[in-house]
Formats: C-alpha cells, structure tokens, sequence
C-alpha cells in the first residue's frame, strides 16, 4: 500500500514538483515585487511546517568585517569587583571554540534591534553564576562590549589570526538590585 | 511540435523523478546524517537548561518572542529541568534508531518533529547548518528502509519492483540549489567581486581553526585567486556533478573543499553535513569498492546482484 504511494505519478509529482518551486521561490534572491510578494505569500506556510529554508546567505552578500567580545564587570558588596568576559577566541583551543560555537550565536545577538529584550536575563545569569563561585553579594553590574573594525586591506593591513585590536569598552545596560536606593544608582551611573 | 515539446518535457521529468533507483546509498547517507546530528546536539547538551529551560537566557517574559510560532518544545515537554532533559533523551533515542535503520521512516519523522521543535524554541543560536539538519530529516521521512530497498530489489535485476528515484532526487537537489543559491548571495556582494572576502574570513577571530600559513593569508594576490575561486567552484561544482563524465571529479572536488574548508574555519558540524549531502550523488557500487580497500565485506555484501546500470540510475 506505502510502497504503491511511491509510484504513484500524480502524487509524486504534485508534492515534489510543488515542494522545489516553493523552495525556488524561497531562496534565490527577490528580484521583482512579484517575487517578493509570492515568497510573503508561501512564507507563512513554510514556517507553519518548519519546511523553510531562508535564503542561503552563508557569508554573503557581505561578509562580517568586525570582531566583538562581550565583559560583564561587577562590583561587590565589599567593594571589590570582577569581570566576566565571552571567549578569547584568539587563544582558545579547538575544544573550547566548538563548545562555546552555540553561545558565540547567542551574544552575536546582543548589540542588534534584538538586543535590549536579551540584557537582563543574561546578566541575571552571569550574577547568579558569579555570585554563587565568588560566595559575594552583587551591587552592581555593567554589561559592556568591545569591538574591532576590519578595514578593507588597502587602508590598513590587519595581519590574520592575532588577537583583534578592540577599541575601549562600551557599556550599554547597567544592573542593580531592586533594593538599591534611587540615590546609590545616581551615585554608582556617575 | 509544441504538444511534442511538452510530451518530452513531461517524459524527462518522469525519468528524472519515477524511473526505477538504486536508493541503496540512502542506507548510507542515513547513519551518516544520525551520527553528525548527534554530535551536533552533543555540543548543545551541557548547555539545554540555559538555551532552552525557563531558569537559563530565555525566561517565561521573552520566551515568546524569541520562538516559532509553529510547534516547539512547549508543544510537547513544560519548560522545567527534566522536562528539557526528556526532550533531548528523547530526540536521541530516535537518532539512535535513525542509526540503527529501526523503523526508519517513523525515527526520521519523529527526528524531524523533534529537532523542528527545538529549532523552532529557540531561534537565536540556529544558523545555516541546521537548515540543512532539518531539511534532510525531512526527506529522510520518504526514504525507504535498508530492508524494503533490499527487498524491492534493484533495477535491472529480474522480478524486481525497485523504487523510484525520486526519494535521492530530494537530497540531490537540495544540495545543486543550496549551492547555487549561496553562490547567486556571493555575487551581490562586493566584497566578493572585488576578491577580499577571504581576507575578513581569516581575520574573524570566531571563526579561525588551524592557521594556514602566513604566505597564503597575507598576500592579497592568492587572497583574491581564492576568494574568486571559491565563487567559480560554487557555480561549477553543483553543475558538473549531475554529469555522468564529471561526477566523479566533482564530488573528489567537493569532498575536498568541505575537508579543507573544515580545517581552516570553525563551522561546526556544517560541512560535514554538506558532505553527506553529497554523498546522495554517490553510486552505491563506488562506494561499496572504496569501503572495500579499508573494511572486509561480509559474504551477503560480495553477492549482492550487480546492477545493470546504475550510473544511468542516478546521472542524467
């Protein structure tokens, strides 16, 4: 009977032809509003059947032309302070670079439209964490990034695989317990 | 003249999706698939509770907003710690029996619900290779078993009732529009028309492997060959694998870069399912030979009926 679907030509055909030309539509870049309106059209169903597939923008059109890394530093109660950071790719050992490959997607997210919906939860996170290993109770906590610019070779010739010369730190969310008096924040945000 | 060019339009795509196959290098492409899948989903494990668990990075408030719409985790499992672990125990277990060629057909549908859903609960820390990872589970879902393709025989085989071809077209065109979709992105971008894209490559620090030596990644000349050689091995590779004369180098060629290309940037687990992709253009008895050199066939193996052409069952 399942073996009689195979050879079945109208079905085959229907679903299989049907299948590619939805995908065709999917994933070559939208070159008319026609196509574009007919991929707003499938987009929907595809993603209601986890069939789509994007585009296949793999390192394209442009390519990525920034390194970034991701510190956390907390101050404490006692007023000493430590500082999480993401990877130091550079320097680390394959094992580390495939274990961290899932959270590097993750903080890749941080500095985007995405962001901001993100930075509690993850510094809620790194406080749990650091609480817990450094046995300290939290006051204060700035998430912050750096970044390095690669600029095209004929501007500045970056040599491959060094460590990335990232520019000062950049804070952009701040954590503080509920408890800490509107005038501490001002204190601390100066 | 116009109903004779229809005819053999519709003739050619009988033939290219109904004629009789060797679908025998499924039984290939399917374990290989499990293996990687595993561990892809490996790396993710010791992290589940922190990508996936309303204690981790996605707490109740945004979960919403960072999942599918369509079904996930939740459909299935509550977010709580062993509701997480089960998830994943169980999306193993049918991996495992992916593997193992147990009930093939079900464990590749339940594979696909499954990592769907775990896809669809997170869709931050996903990226191009898990396309790639749910797309063929997908397909696998309409790939007959080890044993009904041995059953059904092989065509040009006497009372045989092999099946159609059309199960291995899937993996095979996939793999043709994925590269040729990837290749057409490249085009637009200028980094790659004016060769300088593989300067940036090697000088993202998240995505570096083993170093390739310095007089290869600091002369702009051989960083621009590569980087237009790249592109022109995109465009022609996918082409000339589905030609009797040039399947062969071409599937050498794309073996190599996927390997070399593993080696020099940390993709994860995305070229090796790139390669098992390919591996649906694969002749059965190709591959039978090589694995012949390294590995002993059993009896059963060496009596196999030879085919009568199973080149023709696969090119065009």
């Amino acid at each position: 009977m399942l073996k009689s679907l195979y050879h079945s030509r109208p079905l085959v055909l229907l679903t299989v032809l049907g299948f590619w030309s939805v995908s065709l539509i999917e994933i070559t870049p939208k070159v008319s509003e026609f196509h574009q309106q007919a991929d707003d059209l499938i987009n929907p169903v595809l993603e209601t059947t986890s069939l789509w597939q994007g585009n296949w923008d793999l390192f394209a059109p442009g390519i990525d032309t920034w390194n970034t890394h991701l510190e956390c530093q907390i101050k404490w109660a006692d007023g000493s302070e430590s500082t999480w950071s993401t990877l130091d790719w550079t320097n680390a050992s394959q094992w580390q670079r495939m274990r961290n490959f899932r959270r590097n997607e993750y903080f890749d997210n941080m500095i985007t439209n995405q962001g901001p919906s993100l930075w509690p939860a993850l510094s809620d996170h790194i406080i749990r964490t650091m609480s817990v290993t450094e046995q300290k109770t939290v006051r204060w906590a700035d998430l912050k990034y750096r970044a390095e610019t690669i600029l095209p070779p004929d501007q500045h010739w970056r040599k491959a695989y060094t460590t990335p010369e990232f520019h000062a730190p950049l804070q952009f969310y701040s954590w503080y317990p509920h408890a800490i008096p509107e005038s501490e924040i001002m204190f601390f945000g100066n | 003249m116009q109903f004779l060019n229809l005819k053999s339009c519709s003739s050619a795509i009988d033939r290219f999706l109904l004629a009789p196959g060797d679908l025998r290098i499924l039984n290939v492409v399917r374990p290989m698939f499990g293996i990687f899948l595993a561990i892809n989903l490996l790396f993710l494990w010791p992290d589940r509770q922190l990508f996936f668990g309303a204690e981790g990075l996605f707490p109740d408030e945004i979960y919403d907003k960072f999942s599918s719409a369509s079904w996930r985790m939740t459909t299935f499992v509550p977010r709580t710690a062993w509701g997480v672990d089960a998830y994943f125990l169980s999306l193993f277990f049918f991996i495992g029996s992916l593997i193992c060629g147990w009930y093939p057909r079900c464990s590749a549908l339940c594979v696909f619900m499954l990592l769907s859903g775990l896809y669809n609960s997170n869709t931050l820390i996903f990226d191009g290779e898990d396309t790639v990872f749910r797309l063929f589970a997908f397909y696998l879902i309409f790939a007959p078993g080890p044993q009904q393709i041995k059953e059904a025989g092989l065509p040009g085989q006497a009372n045989s009732t092999p099946y159609p071809i059309w199960p291995l077209r899937l993996f095979q065109v996939q793999m043709t529009a994925l590269m040729l979709a990837c290749v057409w992105q490249k085009l637009r971008g200028e980094s790659w028309l004016d060769g300088t894209a593989m300067y940036y490559v090697f000088r993202l620090h998240d995505f570096q492997k083993f170093p390739l030596p310095e007089f290869i990644t600091e002369n702009l000349l051989i960083l621009k060959v590569m980087t237009w050689s790249v592109i022109l091995f995109e465009i022609s590779a996918p082409i000339l694998i589905w030609f009797k004369r040039t399947q062969l180098p071409a599937i050498i060629a794309l073996l190599a870069f996927h390997l070399m290309t593993d080696l020099t940037m940390n993709l994860m687990m995305f070229h090796w399912i790139m390669i098992t992709g390919w591996m649906s253009f694969v002749i059965y008895d190709d591959f039978s030979a090589l694995r012949g050199l390294f590995w002993r066939q059993s009896d059963a193996e060496r009596n196999e009926a030879p085919l009568l052409s199973a080149n023709e069952a696969v090119s065009l």
